[in-house]
């Protein structure tokens, strides 16, 4: 059907040099889940429900893929700095836009790991930006241009900017893998992609960060996540792919679930 | 003419913002307004006024606006009082009186598809058109006459020659031209497959990216949750949800604002219930 990545896929396809990565696995001695709303909030969906409801947004073309395809906005772009950390907080909070039909603004996720990192090119984890995006938000592109490296950007006028795009309502930290089962954590985020709340995910045999959008029955009993990565719409199918089985299982996530009305 | 019939829903009025579009300009604050409640003792029939009660209500027609009664069509009119509905002149409609509660099934006027709806109240009248023609209704409660008249589509409809101990008639609805709708649900909370369909269908959206009034070259029509501040919104978006999320009870729900006017309505069943709920608003588009 579509670009899958599973257990069979050649560690050369995913691991290409040509795209950079960037993650760091979160140090949760350093960054407890607490920071944010326990997942134990989330009532979850049942596996029962999940072929009824996937079939549900099929049909009525309502899920987050569908809305984010419908704008025409391509998929971002992060290379070549390792910043893929910032830019699947990035899309979860544009997608969350496009979700709320808002006006639809490209968000400059550089700007965020820039100024995080102090502008040197160095790896991290989605929780890491999405608490700025909390506290400070993310600029657009017209503010911080896409993929500048350049101080001249880290003004006032950028993070005035960056303050009408934050997360603001509570949003789930859904790793706990000290606390949870990991089987839970891909539950709960396929219960927020059926409720269409973005999910930034980190998968530490990828190296990478990207952000989930839709959960996908691959095949009977078998499910996968859709994910649009930061590689530009020539990687993948226009820039988004499936991950399924143990590659689909992340190893930390978060949730999106309202963003600056 | 027009009839206005169904249940009438919770009122805001928000106009006199609609016309700035400059966010620098502060706005005036938005007074949500409720209708007065009949003097003690007046108990008119659900015709044309009810009292106002915000949201949640159990399923109801929606309030419309219709022009025509065309043959196959159903108008229903229901009172707790003892009324008697009268066709003038005779011949033109059937009006069959029923018990209610009722539950009937067909194709209701404005409606495009055959639905089913119930009628909770005593009194339950059926009108059917059986011939072409003008007629006008007169709904007799207790020494009361409330007057509408029913179009065959032909031709403009002369008003109602006013008597002098007659109500004021009702002013026919206006074309809309200010339609802006909001999907209002908790983000915390699990949708059903069916309320998800319903917010985020593609057949919806794309009625609506077709319909709502755009301001600053997007339609005006949103997806929030119920605790959005809406603070970086258009300054018409802005007035409207500062106005209705005060009233909101239960989500989720629908926001439907028409020339000034908001209404707050439970979450249609279906996306296609939701269509026909939202072309009884933008008068049918």
């Amino acid at each position: 059907m579509d670009f899958v990545i599973d257990d069979g896929t050649p560690e050369a396809e995913t691991h290409d040099p040509a795209f950079a990565r960037g993650l760091v696995p979160r140090d949760y001695a350093t960054d407890p889940p607490e920071m944010f709303a326990p997942p134990s909030e989330i009532p979850l969906i049942p596996r029962s429900e999940w072929d009824a409801r996937i079939a549900e947004q099929d049909a009525q073309e309502s899920s987050l893929e569908h809305i984010w395809r419908r704008t025409g906005q391509p998929v971002l772009d992060q290379n070549p700095q390792g910043y893929c950390w910032a830019y699947s907080t990035g899309a979860a909070m544009m997608a969350a836009r496009m979700a709320a039909n808002l006006p639809v603004v490209r968000l400059s996720p550089h700007a965020v790991a820039c100024k995080i990192m102090n502008f040197r090119d160095e790896g991290g984890w989605c929780g890491l930006s999405a608490k700025f995006a909390r506290e400070y938000g993310y600029p657009s592109v017209t503010a911080w241009p896409e993929r500048s490296m350049s101080r001249q950007y880290d003004r006032p006028e950028t993070w005035a900017d960056a303050a009408n795009h934050k997360v603001v309502e509570d949003w789930v930290d859904l790793t706990a893998p000290h606390y949870y089962y990991q089987q839970l954590t891909f539950d709960q985020v396929a219960t927020c992609l059926l409720l269409n709340r973005p999910c930034p995910v980190d998968f530490n045999w990828w190296g990478h960060s990207v952000c989930a959008l839709r959960l996908v029955r691959v095949e009977a009993g078998s499910y996968g996540l859709r994910i649009i990565n930061s590689w530009g719409s020539g990687w993948g199918e226009q820039g988004f792919a499936t991950l399924r089985g143990s590659k689909a299982i992340p190893n930390s996530a978060l949730c999106v679930r309202a963003v600056t009305t | 003419m027009k009839l206005l019939g169904g249940a009438c829903l919770g009122l805001l009025l928000f106009a006199s913002v609609a016309a700035s579009t400059d966010p620098a300009t502060p706005h005036q604050p938005v007074q949500p307004v409720t209708p007065p409640a009949p003097p003690p003792g007046e108990t008119l029939p659900d015709w044309p006024a009810t009292p106002v009660v915000p949201q949640p209500m159990p399923p109801q027609p929606a309030p419309k606006a219709v022009a025509n009664l065309a043959a196959e069509e159903l108008y229903v009119v229901q009172s707790d009082d003892d009324v008697q509905l009268l066709a003038s002149p005779p011949g033109v409609v059937v009006v069959t009186k029923e018990q209610g509660p009722l539950k009937i099934r067909g194709l209701f006027v404005g409606n495009k598809i055959v639905s089913t709806r119930t009628y909770g109240k005593k009194h339950v009248f059926i009108v059917e058109r059986v011939k072409p023609g003008d007629v006008e209704l007169l709904l007799v409660p207790a020494g009361k006459v409330e007057r509408r008249t029913v179009g065959d589509g032909d031709g403009p409809i002369p008003p109602p020659k006013p008597k002098p101990d007659d109500p004021p008639a009702p002013k026919p609805p206006e074309p809309a031209t200010s339609f802006r709708v909001i999907f209002v649900y908790e983000s915390g909370d699990t949708l059903t497959a069916a309320q998800h369909s319903v917010i985020f269908g593609k057949s919806v959206s794309d009625y609506l990216d077709a319909t709502a009034t755009k301001e600053a070259g997007r339609p005006g029509w949103r997806r929030f949750d119920k605790d959005a501040a809406a603070e970086k919104e258009q300054p018409t978006m802005r007035a409207l949800w500062s106005a209705v999320r005060p009233q909101l009870t239960a989500t989720p729900c629908l926001v439907v604002e028409v020339n000034g006017r908001a209404e707050i309505v439970p979450l249609p069943a279906t996306p296609a219930e939701a269509l026909a709920t939202l072309k009884t608003y933008s008068g049918g588009k």
